[in-house]
């Protein structure tokens, strides 16, 4: 048993201030078509992440080959290298969890003959309109189980179950040629698609696909606009989120580190990062350092309350950890991490909103985000945007970006809807080390904003 | 491992190809200015494609007899569900020699991070914080095997440093913030880092610049995010067979300074190989020529799909976060290798000469083209004014706007030497700096 050998490397690792193992193993299924292939694809892995703390330095060993006896040689000349400093680390009382989180219907006792057909069903729905050059349709499933245990005594182990579902198509028209999509993330099973209208999904994107190829280009400036779940979402994770990191603030790099406890945003917003939200794509039990998950309070109506913390960062900030030590696999670094990041709901209605709004754009759906910890300076790709005139919608935008600071940006909210989505999606540290998040919010309306 | 996998392989599948992959990683990071962390990993594990009426793949790095078996029996059962294609693995063919392993990772990969992190230390000086900063080397091998006889082998290393420079001055902060892959650690000389750290430093008295329409030069590794995540997915067989191409071949697409070339032989590029992930043999695919369009890049699927031969364009590369080890645990998928652009004949100096108004940017936030409409709006975060031929003041914030397709039509110059440099979306480039003139500008 894989529990026999982390014990035995605990074991070894009690000669250091502070050790710890952490065993991943996962199983996934994709299933996909587009025009020129199917696919079906299976996979497995494991992995071991053995760490100890010295004098303030971490030392990893990572191993995919459950070799014993290599394994605790390794261990052992790591424990004799590296001696045991004292460090400033944040230390519990141990404890034990062993949980499974449950599934409705798991994908995989639905044969792959079923899933394939369904995907087959939704692809020609999607190359009816002739219009329509390409579709991809995909659906992906995994387990993933982490089992960890640390000098201190603890023991735990969890299983998620994700679930993915994802549609896209392009339109093409001479030329010129665009696409739309739809993505499904969450934790779960099957019975996530079940849940949902696929077909009308698919209908929304290809009609918007198709409306795409004649939308016009935005003329860039300062207009009122209605950002909507999606947009929100990244706004509160990669515009803001990355300078709530604690270890962004220990390197000097974030513009937000002065800023705990002062009133920095608009009164309306509220945000969230929660890795105990059930059944989103960024939950989990514990983190990657045995630390029990948590809805954290970052910022109380508009006041910043709270950093992102691991072990070592909430000492040397004088705080508790936060349960955001997350690491791509046994192979890379645990750095401080956001799990689900959301602005908390308001009171109006998104249709409200838009009868509120005299002049404007209306913009939806978010393609890409960059985080800026240090300068606070926002870039994000959108999709498309609609215009706003007194308080109706009408014609359709391409070309669309968010830029400038993003204090700025969301001191200058001053409307949210009850209407509230998270969506599944991944985040980077940087250009690496890819973790699953959510991110999601309501529709906001930001005065002032430069859009180009 | 290897035997086992390819003995239980033939015992259960006749048409197959199996990839295993072994790397060992050596990784030390530093954070303000001292190292905080330092990492081993082994890695090693085995992908396997079955044709069997479709195509199946399973992976795996778990190396029991059980998981091998399950394994191979996914690939089959996947190959019988998907639908039947034309398809058939390549055979041995002749491979030529190419430069990709970097001495020093390959010996003493360990030690030899260490010593980098450390020299990277001394170049700090009391200005410059080096707020993080990674340094990683990933020494590989691989062998392809497949049921048409072809058993070929290769060691490859690959070196990754990301490192976050802050300059502080006149209590402003600003920070570059560099991110490159190089196949050895001499190509990314300590004098690239000085280079780093004077952007860094021009950074702290940077304005952001005026709307207008101007001449914009981009830096290597912005020409190959820009034109490489474009003309390189519209270069592929796959985007034609999906009817997602809007190049034709002998259509005129660029002015006669622009000749790209996919260049899987280029010494020591990041893209280079004897053979792609399939086993073909590697070799040179003109894209653009004088600004005509040449041809499309095949993997082994999309050339038999479109009556053709594969041009050593099957490869295993992510395009949101690159990969070096693991590989296995992907399919290939139809890409350009190396994105060579042909240098120009002017030198850089010359080129900023020429130039009476205009804009160099050396780095965006993100420059990230939508591949398939070529439209960018990006955020300028490292750049300088160029001004009667010199570069002048630096800026930093406004939007860049365009569409890569309108502006290789619109390419003044080209620099006299092209790099070997890695950007953010795509892994592999060898490429100049290139102007551009009529270029939109969003500022104050």
């Amino acid at each position: 048993m894989i529990q026999d050998l982390m014990q035995r490397i605990v074991d070894i690792l009690g000669d250091t201030y502070y050790g710890d193992v952490r065993y991943e193993s996962s199983q996934s299924t994709g299933i996909g078509k587009n025009k020129s292939e199917e696919s079906i694809s299976t996979g497995s892995s494991n992995g071991l992440c053995i760490r100890v703390i010295s004098d303030n330095k971490w030392h990893y060993l990572g191993f995919d080959t459950l070799d014993k006896e290599k394994i605790l040689e390794e261990v052992k000349r790591l424990v004799m290298r590296v001696g045991n400093k004292p460090s400033k680390l944040w230390m519990q009382d141990s404890w034990e969890l062993d949980k499974e989180v449950p599934v409705k219907e798991k994908p995989d006792s639905i044969p792959v003959e079923e899933r394939m057909q369904t995907i087959r069903q939704i692809f020609s729905q999607a190359m009816t309109d002739k219009r329509i050059v390409n579709a991809n349709i995909g659906m992906g499933n995994a387990r993933s189980e982490t089992i960890f245990m640390n000098t201190e005594g603890s023991n735990l182990r969890q299983v998620l179950p994700f679930f993915k579902f994802v549609m896209s198509v392009t339109s093409k028209q001479g030329k010129k040629m665009e696409n739309d999509y739809f993505v499904l993330a969450k934790q779960g099973g099957y019975e996530l698609l079940r849940g949902i209208n696929a077909e009308d999904e698919l209908n929304k994107i290809v009609k918007n696909s198709i409306a795409m190829l004649d939308a016009k280009l935005i003329k860039g400036g300062r207009y009122d606009i209605i950002i909507d779940p999606e947009i929100s979402g990244v706004v509160a994770h990669e515009s803001f989120g990355h300078g709530l990191e604690a270890d962004q603030v220990m390197r000097d790099r974030s513009y937000l580190a002065s800023l705990n406890g002062k009133k920095i945003i608009s009164d309306l917003v509220s945000m969230h990062d929660n890795g105990a939200l059930p059944k989103e794509r960024g939950s989990f039990l514990f983190d990657d350092e045995g630390i029990k998950t948590r809805d954290n309070t970052l910022v109380d109506k508009g006041v910043l309350k709270k950093f992102m913390h691991d072990r070592q960062s909430c000492m040397l900030m004088n705080s508790e950890p936060t349960g955001n030590a997350r690491a791509q696999d046994f192979s890379r670094k645990v750095f401080v991490r956001m799990t689900n990041t959301y602005v908390s709901p308001g009171e109006w209605k998104f249709k409200e909103l838009i009868e509120d709004t005299s002049s404007g754009y209306y913009l939806i759906k978010n393609l890409t985000g960059m985080e800026d910890p240090l300068g606070g300076n926002m870039q994000m790709v959108i999709h498309s945007a609609m215009q706003i005139k007194d308080g109706e919608l009408s014609g359709l935008f391409k070309g669309v970006t968010i830029s400038g600071k993003v204090l700025e940006f969301l001191n200058n909210v001053d409307a949210v809807t009850d209407d509230f989505d998270i969506r599944g999606g991944g985040c980077g540290k940087g250009k690496e080390d890819y973790i699953s998040t959510g991110t999601g919010g309501p529709y906001m309306r930001v005065r002032n904003a430069v859009i180009g | 491992m290897k035997q086992e996998i390819i003995d239980q392989t033939k015992k259960l599948a006749k048409d197959y190809d199996i990839y295993l992959q072994s790397t060992e990683i050596n990784e030390v990071h530093l954070e303000k200015n001292r190292v905080n962390f330092a990492n081993k990993v082994f890695d090693s594990g085995y992908g396997i494609r079955i044709l069997k009426g479709g195509i199946g793949f399973s992976a795996s790095n778990i190396k029991s007899d059980e998981l091998i078996k399950k394994t191979i029996l996914n690939a089959i059962k996947s190959a019988e569900m998907t639908e039947k294609v034309k398809f058939e693995f390549p055979k041995q063919g002749k491979y030529p020699e190419v430069e990709v392993v970097g001495r020093r990772i390959k010996n003493k990969g360990e030690q030899a991070v260490q010593e980098y992190a450390e020299q990277l230390l001394n170049e700090m000086s009391k200005d410059v914080l080096l707020s993080f900063g990674k340094v990683r080397s990933y020494d590989s091998f691989t062998n392809i095997i497949n049921s048409e006889g072809l058993d070929v082998q290769k060691e490859d290393t690959n070196f990754m440093v990301e490192l976050s420079l802050i300059v502080k001055k006149n209590n402003v902060r600003m920070e570059f913030w560099p991110h490159e892959y190089r196949r050895r650690m001499q190509d990314l000389p300590m004098e690239r880092i000085k280079k780093w750290i004077q952007i860094a430093n021009d950074q702290t008295i940077a304005k952001g610049p005026k709307t207008e329409q101007t001449t914009v030069v981009f830096s290597p590794e912005v020409v190959l995010d820009g034109l490489g995540t474009v003309l390189g997915s519209h270069a592929t067989g796959s985007a034609k067979v999906n009817d997602v191409s809007r190049l034709a071949v002998g259509e005129k697409v660029a002015t006669d300074e622009l000749t790209i070339i996919s260049d899987g032989l280029y010494p020591f590029g990041l893209g280079t190989s004897g053979f792609d992930d399939e086993g073909v043999a590697e070799r040179k695919i003109p894209i653009i020529e004088k600004g005509v369009f040449k041809g499309f890049v095949y993997d082994q699927f999309y050339a038999l799909k479109d009556n053709t031969k594969s041009t050593g364009n099957g490869l295993k590369q992510s395009d949101v976060f690159f990969m070096f080890d693991g590989k296995y645990g992907m399919e290939p998928g139809n890409q350009i290798s190396n994105f060579y652009v042909k240098p120009g004949d002017a030198s850089y100096e010359e080129m900023i000469e020429d130039i009476d108004h205009g804009i160099l940017v050396e780095q965006f936030s993100w420059m990230d083209p939508d591949a398939i409409t070529g439209k960018f709006s990006s955020e300028i975060r490292a750049g300088y004014y160029i001004k009667d031929g010199e570069i002048a003041e630096p800026i930093k914030g406004g939007l860049v706007i365009g569409n890569i397709f309108d502006m290789i039509q619109k390419i003044e110059s080209i620099s006299d030497k092209s790099e070997i440099t890695s950007a953010s979306n795509v892994l592999a480039g060898v490429c100049p700096y290139i102007s551009f003139r009529d270029v939109q500008i969003a500022g104050k």
